[in-house]
């Protein structure tokens, strides 16, 4: 083959198939879509004209999981608090893995809260709690647990070592029965958590590697001021899945992260941006995935976005133009 | 009558293009002053726990978030007098959101705790009434418990000893109860005249347009044959007939059987509006007449379509007088 015909086949090679340019990496979309009341709405142009807004476009799951599949995200990883309304609708988690399913969509884990884990007299409850949480992922099909390790800093910190100590014990104990039910408990720390800039490595390193892992989630551990490439270098064998969303404001001050309710701030300011809208520097975070030959689930979070699909499809320009040529 | 608008027209909890900005106290501070421009001077607050747990404490829809953002309830009440609302009517209590396993008494349980806290709050508000949903959609209970055999039976006899709980704690804090019965509801399926006969004599009953549309009854007949009864009024407005069913389904408020918007903004649906709120002034109604548009997908538009509507309805023998509006 000649050099001209060696190029065309190399452009072709991109347009057949961009989104499978890294086999070991499968994205997944976190469900930030806040309670989508229908399955799937028929009716679509009937419906349109009621109102002639484009809500009609985000409020049936159909349509939401077509978009994932259209960008290239072939998971989702779903959000707890949308279960009181989305499994009534449903009627059981099969049920929404088979809709997923059909729609070339697999569930690949679902966020969670250790709650009151800093608390042995509430270990019982919190590790039942847990187990649900596991079983019901199981049913759904996926394999990432990602665990906020602790409640808010406000009204908990600052922690002791024995509540430290405490939290991790617990943790592990979830982590064991994940562990035997094929579930990978990832640890996902938030910026105004009790597990914190000043404790969460230690927290990290009084949990059982072989059933404690971790989801780096890139904003989030830089806004408490880590370092996300040498935190990555450092404990890249404990770092089982990512949540990929950028940030302008690393490395808050501390009055800020512990304040009360600062995830949604009063004038509007947000901490989570897309990959490649904010600071941080994602093209060595993707030197380091080929480094460590990382393979597994990278989930993009679009958090606080004012439009999820933008924000999909922003990502995903951003990931096929810019991050996978890097560990391809 | 007196009329006020309620702030369930702010769906917080569905999605839409930039539904999060409702979660932000910037959205809420815009939105005071333009109920008041578009003629509003009172408002119904719904009472919604989620956003004690969820953390978006801009949402003025519990005690809680009200001291995050304000400290007290006073400074709260005070701040929206400064943007023109005199006075925040009543609140909305609505059990459905401890609806979501197969433990009863973790239903009753909650709903026991936060129905009472929103009856302090509404008192310590300066509300004339609350207005409590009874029961959870049909649906709804079913999904979770209609495996257990007596289950309607059971889940009333303890809804009927949670609302007599409500009236007594009501009674003290000088609080009016409205109850209200969307069309959904499992009152329903009950023989709903031995369902009040158990009820405490203090409780009122709330009159929603709408829901009276959507499950076919005589909204004229049933304001004259209940006019002492009557604790709040909603002005809601439908196009929808239920004709599948979709009362015994877990979502009643999308139907999914044929997808579309149950409620509409006042005006836009096939109500009798007019005709509902001559009855009203018939039987010289002096209580709360509450605007509510959920479901609505444009709050501020829907702003301004009910003040319109109002402004027409008041075109005949009402007068905007009737409603408490100052032209």
């Amino acid at each position: 083959m000649d050099l001209q015909n060696q190029q065309i086949d190399s452009d072709f090679k991109k347009i057949r198939n961009p989104k499978s340019a890294i086999p070991n990496i499968k994205y997944s979309h976190m469900n930030h879509w806040k309670n989508i009341p229908y399955q799937r709405i028929d009716n679509f142009r009937e419906f349109y004209y009621e109102d002639k807004t484009n809500s009609a476009y985000y409020t049936d799951w159909d349509r939401i999981l077509r978009y994932q599949k259209a960008l290239g995200f072939n998971g989702i990883e779903l959000a707890p608090w949308d279960f009181p309304e989305m499994l009534p609708l449903f009627g059981s988690p099969q049920a929404f893995k088979d809709f997923a399913a059909e729609r070339g969509v697999e569930v690949s884990g679902m966020f969670h809260l250790i709650d009151k884990p800093y608390d042995r007299t509430h270990h019982k409850q919190t590790l039942e709690e847990s187990k649900k949480a596991v079983d019901l992922l199981v049913e759904f099909g996926g394999t990432q647990l990602n665990s906020a390790p602790i409640n808010n800093y406000y009204g908990v910190g600052p922690l002791s070592r024995d509540q430290i100590k405490a939290s991790a014990e617990i943790i592990t104990e979830v982590g064991k029965y994940a562990t035997d039910k094929g579930v990978q408990i990832g640890i996902h720390n938030e910026f105004f958590l009790a597990i914190n800039k000043d404790n969460h490595r230690e927290y990290l390193e009084l949990t059982d590697p072989r059933y404690v892992h971790y989801c780096l989630d890139t904003a989030q551990v830089a806004l408490l001021g880590e370092d996300i490439l040498e935190f990555y270098d450092t404990y890249h064998d404990r770092i089982c899945t990512f949540h990929l969303k950028d940030t302008a404001t690393p490395a808050l001050p501390d009055d800020i992260r512990y304040s009360r309710d600062i995830e949604i701030v009063d004038d509007g300011t947000r901490w989570f941006w897309e990959p490649g809208e904010g600071v941080l520097d994602f093209k060595g975070l993707y030197q380091l995935l080929k480094k460590h030959q990382f393979k597994g689930w990278v989930t993009v979070e679009t958090d606080g976005t004012p439009d999820l699909l933008a924000s999909m499809a922003l990502s995903r320009y951003y990931i096929d133009n810019e991050l996978d040529s890097i560990y391809s | 009558m007196k009329i006020g608008i309620s702030l369930d027209m702010v769906n917080v909890h569905h999605q839409e293009p930039n539904r999060n900005r409702y979660e932000s106290k910037y959205y809420w501070d815009e939105l005071y002053p333009m109920i008041a421009t578009a003629g509003f001077r009172a408002v119904e607050i719904p009472f919604d726990p989620f956003w004690i747990f969820r953390g978006g404490s801009g949402v003025p829809f519990t005690k809680y978030c009200i001291e995050v953002k304000f400290e007290t309830v006073a400074k709260f009440v005070a701040h929206l007098q400064a943007n023109g609302i005199e006075k925040v009517a009543g609140i909305h209590f609505n059990p459905t959101i401890f609806m979501r396993n197969e433990n009863l008494d973790f239903y009753f349980g909650a709903s026991g705790y936060f129905g009472g806290e929103s009856i302090r709050y509404a008192a310590e508000l300066g509300c004339d009434y609350i207005a409590i949903t009874p029961t959870p959609p049909y649906g709804l209970v079913q999904h979770y418990h209609g495996k257990y055999p007596n289950w309607e039976g059971d889940f009333m006899n303890r809804t009927i000893q949670l609302i007599n709980g409500f009236a007594t704690i009501a009674q003290e804090k000088g609080i009016k109860i409205s109850l209200r019965n969307e069309y959904w509801s499992v009152l329903r399926s009950q023989d709903y005249q031995t369902f009040l006969s158990q009820l405490n004599d203090s409780i009122h009953f709330n009159i929603d347009s709408a829901n009276l549309s959507i499950a076919g009854q005589n909204s004229t007949e049933l304001l004259k044959n209940n006019a002492s009864k009557i604790g709040s009024i909603y002005l809601t407005d439908t196009a929808f007939m239920d004709d599948n069913e979709t009362w015994k389904t877990p979502l009643p408020e999308y139907p999914q059987h044929r997808a579309t918007q149950v409620f509409k903004d006042i005006g836009l649906g096939k109500v009798d509006l007019s005709g509902f709120c001559q009855t009203l002034k018939e039987i010289n109604y002096d209580g709360w007449a509450i605007v509510s548009n959920r479901q609505t997908r444009e709050p501020m538009r829907a702003l301004l379509r009910s003040r319109k509507t109002i402004s027409e309805l008041a075109g005949g023998s009402l007068q905007l007088g009737d409603f408490g509006i100052k032209k």
